[in-house]
């Protein structure tokens, strides 16, 4: 009977310690799940903050290059690595839109201002890279364009067809332009957009359309100086890719508004 | 065997001559073309230029006026070298 009575609580142990490994397990795999789908801390202080809005791309889409009218993607000087960034012109097949605000607060790491790439810091360029090239839109108005001079990235080129647009993109109608985010229109892209001419980009301002501009998320370490005066950031859409424009409450390309 | 000499001395030199520009004319070859490349194009470049000059001058000379009155006419001059170029002076100015 003490027998019996002994065999059943070796069962009963048993059975609660299997319950136990079990509840065990099954608590481990809840807090690791919650772990997994909280939002990771960023690479630094340096970086990363605010989060809000851009997309965790693990492999973003690799460039894709092309030799522009004799131009090679790294341009004729300069820093190679920032100028095959510029002149990518591969479209993504998803453009995630990121609050204005998001990009014109996004943060990089100070030492990589005015420097070229093969000078920074392995930090700085992971720092970088969790954000850089990300297909990103954002939507807007635009203040201005303007057509630059010559740079290496296009050889140095002084014709039309050699020249990036710079253009200014507000968060309202009618901002100042020190709140504005650069995004450039780059030649090799524009062959293939002929409905992109700084006339249309000066309409549009002019009605005060609202615009979508997608593209790939650059950062052009040239002009921290403007921070303030022309621009709220140094991370630009660069290229741009695609423009749109609302239309009674729709998106509309530019190049299909031009063939209207 | 000379022959091999040879071949040994025009590896090297392919090796020597090879440059930045080679390599990317190397890499641009696999790349998809756009466009006709054109034999030349027509570049510009912003230049910026500092020098430290030194002279004798009259104390209470304008230096400043005379210098850059110097540099430029020593530019105009020079660039006479280089007629392929089209030299404009757009500023000097003491820094």
């Amino acid at each position: 009977m003490t027998k019996n009575r002994s065999g059943e609580t070796g069962r009963i142990n048993r059975q609660a310690l299997t319950a136990l490994v079990v509840l065990l397990i099954l608590g481990a795999f809840f807090v690791y799940r919650t772990i997994r789908r909280l939002p990771h801390p960023g690479p630094g202080p340096t970086v990363g903050v605010p989060r809000g809005g851009f997309p965790e791309m693990k492999d973003k889409p690799k460039p894709k290059q092309v030799v522009y009218k004799g131009c090679p993607p790294e341009g004729d000087g300069g820093d190679p690595a920032l100028n095959r960034l510029k002149n990518r012109v591969d479209e993504a097949d998803e453009y995630f839109t990121v609050p204005f605000d998001s990009l014109a607060q996004l943060q990089w790491p100070k030492a990589i201002e005015r420097r070229d790439r093969d000078k920074w810091s392995a930090a700085d360029t992971e720092a970088v890279a969790r954000y850089e090239g990300l297909p990103i839109a954002i939507e807007g108005y635009l203040s201005r364009s303007k057509k630059e001079g010559e740079e290496s990235s296009n050889c140095h080129g002084v014709q039309d067809d050699m020249v990036d647009f710079h253009v200014w993109v507000t968060k309202n109608a009618n901002d100042d332009r020190s709140g504005a985010i650069v995004v450039e229109v780059s030649p090799r892209l524009r062959s293939k957009h002929p409905a992109w001419t700084t006339d249309a980009f000066g309409r549009i301002a002019r009605n005060d359309q609202r615009v979508r501009i997608s593209g790939w998320l650059m950062m052009d370490p040239e002009h921290p100086d403007q921070i303030g005066k022309t621009r709220a950031t140094i991370w630009e859409i660069h290229p741009i890719t695609k423009i749109e424009v609302e239309q009674g409450g729709a998106w509309a390309t530019l190049d299909s508004l031009a063939k209207l | 065997m000379a022959d091999d000499k040879a071949q040994t001395q025009d590896a090297t030199d392919a090796k020597t001559k090879a440059t930045p520009a080679s390599d990317a004319a190397a890499h641009g070859a696999e790349l998809e073309h756009w466009g006709d490349a054109p034999e030349k194009m027509r570049k510009g470049i912003q230049l910026q230029v500092v020098l430290h000059i030194e002279g004798d001058d009259a104390p209470a000379h304008d230096f400043s006026k005379s210098t850059i009155e110097a540099v430029r006419e020593i530019i105009t001059a020079g660039s006479s070298k280089h007629p392929e170029l089209t030299v404009t002076i757009k500023k000097i100015a003491e820094k």
